[in-house]
């Protein structure tokens, strides 16, 4: 058999060894399966399909570069399977593949540059918007993501957090260990500033 | 407009996550966790279309239909047409004669004006190459036999011809006439002689002309103004001195200043602080308050005053603890 054909056998959908629609499963029965071994890859795949592309846009907001999210967004669900059956699930799902990304956005930009400054914004990154050529959407959102690499750093991420992935600020605070009342009063300083950003834009 | 932007309308992300993109990426994770790659997300299907559109019929059968048929006669192609005018006592006409009759029977100077002509059988061609694309187009018809491209069109005019030699030779060539040419002939003569006569548009215009520059003068008699008397001038400037002084008074009306009543207040202690804020004349000491040390309600204080923008607050530097699961 060819390399091609082989791969195309190997994409072939796999039904589960258990007939259990993990499709059809709440969250919280879902994350059941992950200390039962004979279904435990079956509910990562059913993890992936859900958070993949959601945790993708995620990380792409943050880091723009297509590349890099990518990267980020496999660093993140390679660190949930290798954490998956020791964590012990009090949080929702969501919450933590969210705190895992953050976490992973953090630690690669810490490993690509050592004396990152999160108080400072990453303007580089907006380099990315014109290279990508995948982005394929109206002028304001294209500005608005523009607007957002001149964010410094924390507050683009609870603006992100906030405005594009519906988190509230407790949840926030939760995720970033942080106060609910300053992340309010980030996301404030966040929107004055991509006020000023997008009236000169 | 940012502001009512984000307020009032929620914008999206502008990365879209394709499925097969998403799909690579699932195997690379799976691969990176040490699982069989498995496809997560199903692809699209690309439909197959049938082509259902007619083959395009790219040649011209030529064996099919014989040639021969639609083929243009072969006596107008060689019959060079010669026009003859002819002049007798009694009429004129003009008609068409064979080219051999001319050349036996009158002596005449001859022009000869070669014209190419397109005959029949190029429009045939060209017809066929507008729908033919197989580039068979040079090939001859076998039943067409070759004909000249170029014909001759002889005009004759007559040089001298005797009034005795034109009544000898009327009866020969009219026996030799094509009989269906003689009509139009004497219908073209009529039609000559109607358009003869010319009408008179010379002498018409010089009427117009002479029409319109009486209807000018006597407009212009009309409107012509009588020359004012000295009276009237005179009272002419007197009225515009009159206008002159009553506009000069109005402005001066207008111009006088009013006394105004100046209102005087006095500055307690709370505006000359303001006043010497706003002056920059003390020394700005900013004070900085620990947002996390303070209490809750000092905290919630603080965010509101800070939204309605009296206050700006720093940001935590402990914001991204590592996270411990």
């Amino acid at each position: 058999m060819s390399l091609p054909e082989r791969q195309q056998s190997e994409r072939v959908l796999r039904k589960p060894a258990v007939s259990i629609n993990f499709e059809k499963l709440e969250e919280k029965h879902l994350v059941t399966y992950f200390s039962k071994s004979k279904f435990k890859q079956d509910a990562y795949r059913e993890v992936l399909r859900r958070y993949q592309q959601e945790i993708y846009r995620y990380t792409r907001n943050l880091l723009v570069s297509s590349q890099d999210a990518e990267t980020v967004t496999a660093q993140t669900f390679v660190s949930l399977w290798n954490k998956i059956a020791s964590v012990k699930w009090n949080a929702a799902l969501r919450f933590t593949i969210y705190r895992l990304a953050s976490n992973e956005v953090i630690s690669f930009l810490r490993s690509n540059n050592k004396s990152v400054d999160f108080d400072q914004a990453q303007q580089e990154m907006s380099k990315f918007l014109e290279l990508e050529q995948d982005v394929n959407t109206s002028l304001l959102e294209v500005k608005l993501q523009k607007a957002l690499c001149y964010l410094p750093f924390k507050q683009k991420l609870v603006f992100v957090l906030s405005y594009f992935e519906g988190f509230d600020f407790d949840e926030i605070a939760e995720l970033t260990q942080s106060d609910s009342r300053t992340l309010e009063s980030t996301f404030e300083h966040a929107k004055k500033k991509l006020n000023i950003y997008l009236g000169v834009m | 407009m940012l502001m009512t932007t984000l307020n009032s309308k929620k914008l999206d992300s502008p990365y879209q996550a394709e499925k097969d993109k998403m799909n690579d990426l699932a195997f690379r994770i799976q691969s990176a966790a040490g699982l069989n790659p498995q496809e997560i997300f199903p692809r699209k299907e690309i439909p197959v279309i049938e082509n259902r559109v007619s083959p395009v019929q790219l040649s011209v059968e030529f064996g099919v239909s014989n040639r021969s048929l639609e083929a243009p006669v072969r006596k107008e192609k060689n019959t060079d047409q010669v026009t003859v005018s002819l002049k007798t006592e009694s009429t004129d006409y003009q008609t068409t004669v064979q080219d051999n009759v001319v050349e036996d029977k009158l002596n005449y100077e001859v022009k000869q004006l070669k014209t190419t002509q397109k005959d029949a059988t190029e429009v045939e061609s060209s017809k066929i190459t507008s729908t033919d694309l197989t580039g068979e187009l040079d090939i001859p018809s076998p039943v067409i036999p070759e004909v000249k491209d170029e014909t001759t069109k002889t005009e004759i005019t007559p040089v001298v011809v005797e009034s005795e030699v034109a009544e000898d030779e009327e009866p020969k060539v009219n026996s030799k006439v094509d009989t269906q040419h003689e009509r139009p002939a004497k219908e073209e003569n009529k039609i000559e002689q109607q358009t003869s006569f010319q009408f008179p548009w010379a002498s018409i215009l010089g009427l117009v002309a002479t029409a319109v520059a009486v209807f000018g003068a006597y407009w212009v008699w009309n409107n012509i103004q009588k020359p004012a008397s000295v009276e009237d001038v005179v009272q002419n400037v007197s009225n515009q001195t009159r206008l002159a002084e009553e506009k000069e008074n109005i402005k001066k009306v207008v111009n006088t200043p009013q006394p105004e009543q100046l209102e005087f207040y006095e500055l307690t202690e709370e505006h000359e602080v303001l006043n010497a804020l706003l002056s920059n004349n003390t020394e700005n000491k900013i004070g900085y308050l620990d947002f996390v040390a303070s209490e809750e309600p000092s905290k919630i204080s603080m965010v509101e005053l800070e939204k309605k923008g009296f206050i700006v607050l720093e940001l935590e530097d402990h914001l991204f603890d590592p996270i411990r699961l």
